[in-house]
């Protein structure tokens, strides 16, 4: 099995930057090739969306996908799924089922080798906050996440603000139940400063400082380094990263900056996220004076 | 696999007993992740100004078929839920199979109805 031995922030790659082009023109190896070719070395997946029957893969699966890990040097660090509470039409699913759907994707989540999960709630307002029975639900999973070495993470995400009452709420948890097995994936779509003239801003939206990520680093164990635009000098226009890296590396936080490109543009003919990609990651490279 | 919901393969006639009884033809899920096939909200489908409701529409994944009611699985357990990834197989037959016309290249309108999600 291979392993990667750094530590600070890593480059990573989540496969959703490829959903314009996966199962079109390219495969699941073309995605762990192309995250080898750009030096990464951690991958998120949809479980979703790249694993073969999910969530019932078939062996044989099982062994090309660290078949693929070895070849390309990749550790598997997130595994997104969803807790889907609101799968069925006629009703909301009970505690116990949700628990169970939880259950399911930690116990593949550790057999593809995966050690954080971006866990999304089931979200009840445009707030995106969770479920009223989200803790029974976490508390219920806390166990064998815990035997099986995962740390379920919701994401932070814009609008959300990593000063607001979701993510206080996320943080007393952690320390009501001194779980480790709990935590955190901040979306640097929480740090964006910078919109297009007349572009769609969320009303709920307030850009957080960099620093306000530091105390709650010893709860996050992911980020998604998302981006929105990045010039032909390698910067990325509308969120500091030159600051956010700094942090990192000053608070000696370990972890993997997992890029993630949602432009509408990767949906245009002809469009190739991983061009896109590459200027992340020499940004991410220069930054961390890698 | 294409680009678009509705692939150029696999767009054919359904015949029994000499007959034309429907048609089918492939689609593909647009969307970032893959959904359960109860997540689906399926609308009506026009072919040349036709209209084919829901309830008429048979939704074919991995070989087995599913009614739209059948899709909602309310009465199985969640964790019995199949999911639609990527593709599956559209057809359409005539509740009293009564001959019909043969379908050839139809204009298909609101399909991307088919693939809102709840959430």
């Amino acid at each position: 099995m291979y392993s990667f031995e750094s530590k600070g922030p890593k480059r990573g790659v989540s496969f959703y930057s490829y959903s314009a082009e996966y199962g079109l023109t390219k495969t699941l190896e073309d995605c762990f090739e192309d995250a080898h070719d750009m030096g990464a070395h951690g991958i998120e997946i949809l479980a979703n969306t790249h694993i073969d029957n999910y969530p019932y893969p078939s062996d044989a699966w099982v062994e090309n996908w660290h078949r693929l890990c070895d070849k390309y040097e990749i550790i598997p660090v997130e595994y997104g799924h969803w807790i889907d509470s609101h799968v069925l039409q006629g009703r909301e699913l009970t505690t116990e089922e949700s628990v169970e759907m939880l259950c399911r994707d930690i116990r593949l989540a550790h057999r593809l080798g995966f050690t954080v999960m971006r866990t999304k709630m089931p979200v009840i307002n445009e707030l995106l906050e969770p479920v009223l029975n989200w803790r029974e639900i976490i508390r219920a999973a806390l166990p064998l996440a815990e035997q099986l070495g995962v740390k379920m993470c919701p994401e932070i995400h814009t609008p959300s603000n990593l000063n607001g009452k979701m993510v206080r709420e996320y943080i007393d948890f952690i320390k009501e139940t001194k779980t480790k097995n709990f935590g955190l994936n901040i979306d640097f779509s929480v740090f964006r400063t910078e919109f297009a003239e007349g572009e769609w801003r969320d009303p709920n939206f307030e850009p957080n400082r960099p620093e306000d990520i530091i105390p709650l680093l010893p709860y996050v164990y992911c980020c998604h380094a998302k981006f929105i635009q990045m010039n032909d000098d390698f910067e990325e226009m509308t969120i500091p990263y030159p600051q956010i890296i700094d942090i990192l590396k000053r608070e000696g936080w370990d972890g993997y900056l997992l890029s993630e490109y949602e432009g509408a543009d990767k949906y245009d003919d002809g469009y190739e996220v991983g061009q896109t990609l590459r200027k992340q990651h020499i940004m991410l490279k220069n930054l961390m004076g890698e | 696999m294409e680009k678009q919901v509705i692939q150029s393969v696999g767009f054919r006639n359904l015949s029994k007993d000499g007959r034309m009884v429907g048609f089918q033809f492939k689609i593909r899920l647009p969307y970032y992740r893959g959904v359960f096939l109860s997540q689906l909200m399926p609308g009506a489908l026009f072919v040349d100004g036709e209209r084919i409701g829901k309830e008429d529409i048979i939704w074919t994944l991995k070989g087995e078929e599913y009614t739209v009611e059948q899709m909602k699985q309310d009465s199985l357990r969640p964790c019995q839920l199949r999911l639609l990834r990527l593709r599956c197989l559209f057809s359409y037959r005539t509740p009293d199979e009564r001959s019909c016309q043969a379908f050839t290249a139809p204009t298909v309108m609101p399909v991307t109805k088919y693939f809102c999600t709840k959430g």
